[in-house]
């Protein structure tokens, strides 16, 4: 009845491949933060250099803040997705995972709030982050129900 | 709390649990589940091919205790 680790579906595909590409990108973030702010805050304030030596660091220090509960949403994701390839979707461990990756995402938009001090930019992803996370909290409650019937299911002889 | 006295019938019919396994047409993990009473539940069907089986009634096989702990509403 069980022969699905065989084939795994396009959407998990997709979504590997989607994950990590992200982890690629935040690696990527990591490394070239400091060059992509000091081009945007000079950009942003026209070359000022009092504007930028006084708001880099702080803004610096900010955002590497905020990679972090993206490094730790992409490796829950990661390994939910290694979860849902070895068929074991309804289990105790990925509503673990959905509940981190909610944590994650309002972490995120509490960094992104503070970070609304600075760029008005800031209060978007704070909001988007809210509601990504409340998302994440649903979608909990559902596996959660499921696996409970689950496990139900499965000590029925 | 219900208590599955599977094994006390299998010894007296003298049938190992892969051969009632087999004829019931449940998997052994499955059988070995109930006899050792983890299942949470018994469909009617199974048990209605193991009394036969068995040649026995459910009162043979299932057996009910009070207990005080209410586990499960």
């Amino acid at each position: 009845m069980k022969d699905q680790t065989n084939k795994i579906p396009f959407a998990t595909v997709i979504a590997m491949a989607m994950t990590i590409l992200t982890a690629l990108l935040v690696v990527a973030m990591t490394i070239f933060l400091p060059a992509i702010l000091d081009f945007y805050l000079e950009y942003v304030s026209g070359g000022n250099a009092s504007y930028i030596s006084t708001h880099k660091t702080p803004v610096l220090i900010l955002l590497y803040a905020a990679l972090i509960p993206v490094y730790a949403a992409v490796s829950g994701l990661f390994l939910l997705l290694s979860n849902v390839h070895r068929d074991l979707i309804f289990t105790r461990s990925s509503v673990r995972l959905i509940s981190l990756l909610s944590a994650c995402c309002y972490a995120e938009s509490v960094i992104c709030a503070v970070l609304s001090h600075y760029f008005i930019l800031g209060a978007v992803l704070c909001f988007a982050a809210l509601l990504l996370g409340t998302l994440m909290l649903v979608v909990r409650s559902v596996i959660a129900q499921a696996a409970e019937i689950k496990a139900e299911n499965d000590f029925t002889v | 709390m219900i208590i599955v006295n599977l094994d006390v019938m299998m010894a007296k019919r003298k049938i190992s649990l892969g051969e009632l396994a087999d004829r019931v047409g449940i998997t052994p993990a499955n059988l070995s589940i109930l006899k050792t009473g983890k299942a949470k539940a018994v469909r009617f069907s199974t048990l209605d091919k193991i009394c036969r089986i068995l040649d026995c009634q459910p009162a043979d096989i299932l057996e009910y205790e009070y207990s005080e702990n209410e586990m499960e509403d």
